[in-house]
């Protein structure tokens, strides 16, 4: 387990969200894909939190939280947008279903014509 | 030291869960029934949470299973009851085949990028005593630093959370 692993990963999973939500018909499908390319950002940013330290403190060996913990910070803004976006999301779907009678995404083409 | 190169028992375990993540992902993607890549997103997020722990940080991985197991996955089960044909809801558009070239190339580009450079990790400078109680347990430092160093952004999430919440409300109120 090293930093070159975690974000490896955290590519791996954000590529499969991307794939995922490029591809889907279904919009409760590419909701979670988003989920998921919200969570491999987390992943990230936790992984340069735990095994990177930004450049003060290699300068100057000064260990204040704010220098250690920073990613931990952007994780939990993250999850907090990663949250309020699924609640507009499933708003949107809903008031989608109540139009179109479907949930499907190829069916929005109503600007096309 | 002649086990000095063996794999420890956190090496394992993050091998382990790494795989159970990347596998969940493909799995919710590749399933024909939407609810059951609903459990599976669940079940990603319990092992991502798994991963923040391994990670030292516990305090986020708490959050990410309220969060994300708790609320997101109960919102997205929800959500399927407008599904109509449940066992075959997962199907794909006609990108299917042309989506894999900008994936690939995005995880080609990131793992260039990811190779090229050349990290400084903390295993190059010395550990001292405080580095490891912070990095041990920052629940407390976390809550002191959302009401100083970071307080406008902690404010200003409130207010997108607000923000999401009267949006969601107003797209849904009934006309008249």
């Amino acid at each position: 387990m090293n930093l070159e692993t975690v974000l490896i990963l955290s590519g791996i999973i954000f590529t499969i969200g991307l794939y995922g939500s490029l591809t889907k018909k279904n919009s409760i499908v590419v909701v979670m894909c988003l989920e998921l390319m919200f969570n491999a950002v987390a992943i990230a940013v936790i992984g340069f939190s735990r095994f990177r330290p930004p450049q003060v403190l290699v300068d100057s060996d000064v260990l204040s939280p704010l220098n250690v913990l920073s990613g931990h910070m952007m994780a939990v803004f993250v999850i907090a947008i990663g949250a309020a976006e699924v609640a507009l999301a499933l708003a949107l779907i809903i008031s989608i279903y109540k139009i179109k009678g479907n949930i499907e995404l190829t069916g929005l083409n109503n600007l096309k014509n | 030291m002649v086990f000095a190169d063996l794999p420890t028992l956190v090496d394992i375990v993050f091998w382990i869960i790494a795989l159970f993540t990347v596998c969940g992902s493909v799995a919710i993607i590749s399933v024909n029934n939407v609810f059951k890549s609903a459990v599976l997103l669940a079940l990603t997020m319990v092992s991502v949470a798994i991963l923040y722990f391994l990670l030292s940080a516990d305090f986020i991985g708490v959050i990410q299973i309220l969060v994300y197991v708790g609320a997101v996955s109960v919102l997205i089960a929800f959500a399927v009851m407008l599904v109509k044909d449940v066992p075959r809801s997962n199907s794909a558009n006609n990108l299917i085949n042309l989506s894999i070239i900008p994936s690939t190339i995005f995880l080609v580009i990131i793992a260039f990028a990811i190779g090229a450079e050349n990290w400084i990790t903390k295993t190059t400078i010395n550990y001292e005593e405080p580095l490891n109680e912070i990095v041990v347990s920052n629940v407390s430092w976390i809550g002191e630093l959302l009401i100083r160093e970071y307080f406008i952004s902690f404010q200003i999430a409130g207010l997108i959370l607000l923000a999401a919440l009267i949006g969601a409300l107003a797209l849904l109120r009934r006309e008249g």
